[in-house]
């Protein structure tokens, strides 16, 4: 097999993926990055964001609000001092890509313009247009193609980790293109892959976002960590689940119920705001989980549009005029012509949630480390603790640049202090794999690969949805059980070597199998109800509560090879300025923030 | 997606090429079930689910953003994600992996001319010497008018649509090509950028913009609306009027 | 990348040298491409025109049908001729053809904004009114010039 020999291996290269290799790079042109993707880098999902990235900059803006809207909107299980670092790095990183190249909309005096976000108390979300992903993944790839030292394998798939003596060492994996293997040993591994929202069936998400780096840092027995914690977008197209950005909501956009009632007055969020005068924390300007559990709760009295690809409501932004939404939204314009058939210059558009982000993932510390020495992990496909249970909108894009270089400046570190290191063990180990994904073809059952994968989605739609019960749980529980059992029998047809898509999504599948265990069991363990995790179940209905005296931990799966489930523990939750408080949007959290200034001032 | 009702079918042709078994591309035909809403990307995957799943073709985002789908669709390139079935309606449909780029395996094809000449122009800003310990607590200024000049020409995806539309590149794969161009353009006109004359030798050369002879059809089948076909028109501009200045003002 | 092994067999598809048959754009260009034949005939005609003009008598004090003789087989017998006059034609179309394509591309070279602070681009109908405008008003000066002449 061909081997590299690398100091850094980074895996993915969306926008976390890119800002570590660009860091490193930085940090020490000698180090040798070898960036490795299953995709072209512009192909990442990073592309499809839209709404934009969150830093402080305004004069009535500061660091500490940023860092309480997190939180509280993480309903408090966040890491909070990874928090405080976090909204002290997001500006100077923001000005970084501005200064190479992307182009974040302006004010007239050519200053870097924001807008406002859902659960964010004061605009600070940084946005070009509503392609903000599509530009920070373009501008960081473009830029990263100066730095001679960053070595990418594109269109390579990773197979496993190599790891000798509890220390990450590298990675094998197959060459689409050649349709070879390859070896790369590094002084150290950074996983960057992001979500794993192709678990559920309906989702915003690419065909890529199969949770491919959380399952293999799993299997390697490092923790997983909160991953019942699933966000659904509450604005998604009916039919094809794309993304309509929280910047509709932003901007001023509506939500109406069928009698055309602005039902999110009834959940906490109001009271009602004047169309066309959106108010921060209010109304649509609530949090993801909240508006998401709206919905359910008025499809359940029989508020929602019934349209023939499903139940959905109205997002209206009619009132903003052509020209503002052709500025400020033309992404949106452009997907609800082609995917809908609605302008959203002239009518609403019907939308309903669909599963959109992964709040948990891979646990890291604040210097984005696991717990095996070598392995890192950045962006959605990991845990560094700042978005608890409910991920606010503008917080991720963000995340990626913020922990792509913290990550980066880490790994460099060590790489300077480590040696080159090869053995015949990982030889063994990369041989080892190469022999698994190729036993892959000898495969002779029945089973069909499509059949494995919907019922996977449906299931975790029924068992792990907006809201849970402890019987729908148990119910997803056995099935993915049983189509793990059928997943050893999905024969092969195609028997080609290069770009054999049909043995990749199959490897992909068992990923994300895996990856949806950790969901799952993490979520049925958890007997409250957090930020995206909500229970309908308990004794007296105990679980619909949030329950901070057993439940203010994280939860960790961690991979039990006698099982092959995961074990599932809870872990200590850092708090440290914020004490936990009652979660409130609209005019109670106004009332809120008066009584605790009252308070402050006796 | 699963299929509502009101199906209707279409005749699907699909290119198809397995590097290890065939000696040259064949095609392959499918009925296929589609209804008002079905994107030819969602007809292949239920080509690949229901009758072949060895066809390999590139995907991710279905919202014509990544720039993984670009294909031959009746010979014209198109984002299979943003072409809908209903609009070939009464007529078949072959879908073909994209013109003027070798084929790897099916629709895939080889993408690494096109990713190399977007590398070689040198994609990024590089900073006037003033600019080039800029702090990072402020921006460049930067006006809604200097974005708007480039902001279009910033909009490319890589799919390669523009690639297979174009004579000249298909003529002489040495040219430069749309969307690299474009980019190049794009640096160029940006008032944070300083890198002009390191990027002029890729402008000015044969096979930069002046090898374009100005079809246009790299602009009618941009899924994105760059209008590379814009970009190097004014490209060629900015080219002969370095040329006429050096002229006048030779420097070193 | 270097290759130590590879299971790569791309192929490449061969140019079919009537590609610009097989799309309507491509063909619509090469007619437009193709206007340069018949911009070298209406370019050599006159040519031609000059060069007999030179051989005429032009020292002679007043001009009769023997001293331009050869610009009057030029107008009337050359000009004149049936196949010609269809030559001229089909350069007429041709040419108009080419005006009317190449127009259609020409906003694609203008980037004007409105004003100094609009983010608002030149509209393209103005860029063509232009054009169309510089054909119209260089037809009628040639015209008026070559009624004036006769």
């Amino acid at each position: 097999m061909e081997k590299y020999q690398a100091d850094v291996a980074i895996v993915g290269a969306g926008g976390t993926g890119l800002r570590a290799a660009i860091a490193v790079a930085q940090a020490n042109p000698k180090l040798r990055v070898a960036l490795i993707s299953k995709v072209y880098p512009m192909r990442s999902h990073t592309v499809a964001a839209e709404g934009g990235a969150a830093g402080v900059v305004r004069d009535d803006d500061s660091y500490q609000k940023h860092f309480e809207d997190t939180v509280a909107g993480g309903d408090w299980l966040c890491e909070q001092d990874v928090v405080e670092y976090f909204v002290r790095h997001t500006t100077p990183e923001l000005y970084q890509l501005e200064h190479w190249g992307c182009p974040w909309s302006r004010k007239p005096d050519g200053n870097v313009n924001v807008r406002r976000f859902g659960g964010m108390k004061v605009p600070r979300t940084w946005f070009a247009a509503d392609k903000s992903g599509f530009h920070m993944l373009h501008t960081l790839f473009q830029t990263s193609v100066q730095f001679p030292s960053i070595h990418r394998f594109d269109e390579h798939f990773v197979l496993d980790l190599l790891e000798e003596d509890g220390v990450c060492r590298g990675v094998v994996c197959y060459d689409l293109q050649n349709g070879v293997f390859r070896q790369i040993n590094a002084k150290c591994v950074f996983m960057a892959t992001g979500g794993a929202g192709r678990a559920y069936a309906f989702n915003t998400d690419g065909g890529i976002v199969t949770g491919d780096g959380i399952a293999l840092a799993y299997r390697h027995g490092v923790p997983i960590r909160d991953m019942e914690f699933v966000q659904y977008h509450p604005t998604g197209l009916l039919g094809c689940g794309l993304l309509m950005t929280e910047g509709c909501r932003g901007e001023g956009g509506v939500l109406y119920n069928k009698d055309h009632y602005r039902y999110l007055q009834d959940y906490g969020l109001g009271p009602e705001t004047p169309v066309g005068q959106p108010k921060n924390k209010y109304m649509e300007l609530g949090p993801r989980d909240r508006l998401s559990q709206a919905f359910w709760n008025e499809s359940k009295k029989g508020r929602t549009f019934k349209y023939p690809l499903g139940e959905a409501v109205h997002l209206d932004l009619t009132h903003l005029g052509e020209k503002y939404l052709h500025e400020r939204l033309p992404l949106i314009c452009e997907l609800a012509m082609t995917y809908s058939g609605v302008d959203p210059v002239k009518a609403p558009v019907p939308v309903r949630p669909v599963v959109h982000y992964t709040m948990g993932g891979i646990e890291t510390n604040g210097r984005t480390e696991t717990r095996m020495p070598g392995l890192y992990a950045g962006g959605e496909c990991a845990s560094v603790g700042i978005h608890g249970a409910n991920r606010l909108g503008s917080n991720s894009l963000v995340e990626t640049i913020v922990f792509g270089k913290m990550g980066g400046d880490a790994m460099a570190e060590r790489a300077e202090k480590e040696k080159d290191f090869d053995s015949p063990e990982l030889a063994r180990q990369a041989e080892a794999a190469e022999k698994r994904a190729l036993a892959l073809f000898d495969v002779k059952g029945d089973e069909s690969l499509s059949k494995v994968r919907d019922e996977m989605g449906d299931s975790m739609e029924a068992g792990v949805g907006i809201y849970r019960e402890e019987e729908g749980m148990q119910k997803t529980i056995d099935t993915l059980k049983a189509l793990k059992k059928r997943y050893v029998n999905i024969p092969l047809t195609d028997r080609g070597r290069i770009f054999n898509t049909e043995w990749m999504n199959l490897i992909e599948l068992g990923y994300t199998l895996d990856v949806a265990q950790c969901m799952v069991h993490s979520a049925i363990n958890r007997k409250e109800s957090r930020g995206s995790h909500q229970r309908l179940d308990g004794p007296n209905g105990a679980y619909k509560e949030r329950d901070d005296k057993n439940f203010l931990k994280h939860s960790l799966a961690i991979y039990n090879k006698e099982t092959g489930l995961p074990d599932i523990s809870l872990s200590e939750v850092k708090i440290t300025t914020f004490q936990p408080a009652k979660r409130v949007y609209g005019a109670e959290a106004d009332a809120a923030e008066a009584a605790r200034k009252a308070k402050e001032a006796k | 997606m699963e299929q509502t009702a009101n199906n209707k079918t279409m005749k699907i042709t699909v290119l198809r090429y397995r590097p290890e078994q065939d000696d040259k591309p064949w095609e392959q035909t499918f009925d296929v079930p589609y209804h008002h809403e079905t994107s030819v990307l969602e007809a292949l995957f239920y080509i690949k689910d229901h009758f072949e799943p060895s066809l390999s073709f590139r995907w991710s985002c279905r919202m014509a953003v990544c720039g993984s789908c670009g294909m031959m669709v009746n010979g014209v390139p198109h984002l299979a994600c943003k072409t809908f079935l209903r609009d070939y309606e009464g007529k078949d449909m072959k879908i073909e992996p994209l013109d003027n780029f070798p084929i790897e395996r099916d629709l895939v094809v080889d993408l690494s001319d096109l990713i190399e000449k977007i590398e070689r122009i040198k994609p990024y800003i590089i900073p006037a010497p003033k600019d080039r310990n800029m702090p990072l607590n402020k921006s460049y200024i930067q006006t809604p008018q200097q974005m708007a000049a480039y902001l279009q020409f910033a909009q490319c995806i890589n799919c390669g649509c523009c690639y297979a539309a174009c004579p000249q590149y298909k003529l002489n794969p040495d040219y430069i090509g749309p969307a690299a161009l474009t980019l190049l353009y794009r640096y160029n006109i940006d008032n944070r950028d300083g890198g002009k004359k390191l990027r002029a030798p890729f402008l000015n050369e044969e096979n930069g913009v002046w090898g374009c002879t100005f079809v246009g059809y790299c602009s009618e089948v941009c899924p994105k609306k760059v209008d590379p076909a814009s970009a190097i028109q004014l490209g060629k501009k900015m080219s002969a009027t370095d040329f006429v200045l050096k002229l006048i003002k030779p420097e070193e | 990348m270097s290759e130590a092994k590879s299971f790569r067999k791309p192929y490449k598809r061969p140019v079919d040298k009537l590609w610009w048959l097989k799309n309507k754009f491509f063909t619509v260009y090469m007619i437009r491409e193709g206007t340069a034949v018949t911009a070298l005939f209406a370019a050599l005609e006159i040519i031609l025109g000059i060069f007999l003009f030179g051989l005429c008598n032009l020292d002679a004090e007043t001009a009769t049908a023997e001293t331009a003789a050869p610009y009057l087989w030029w107008v009337q017998d050359f000009l004149g001729n049936p196949l010609v006059i269809i030559l001229n034609l089909v350069c007429l179309a041709a040419s108009l053809f080419h005006a009317v394509t190449w127009f259609n591309l020409m906003p694609k070279a203008v980037r004007l904004f409105m004003n100094k602070n609009s983010t608002e681009l030149l509209p393209d109908y103005i860029v063509k009114m232009g054009l169309y405008g510089a054909l119209a008003g260089a037809t009628v000066v040639i015209l008026v010039f070559a009624v004036a002449t006769i």
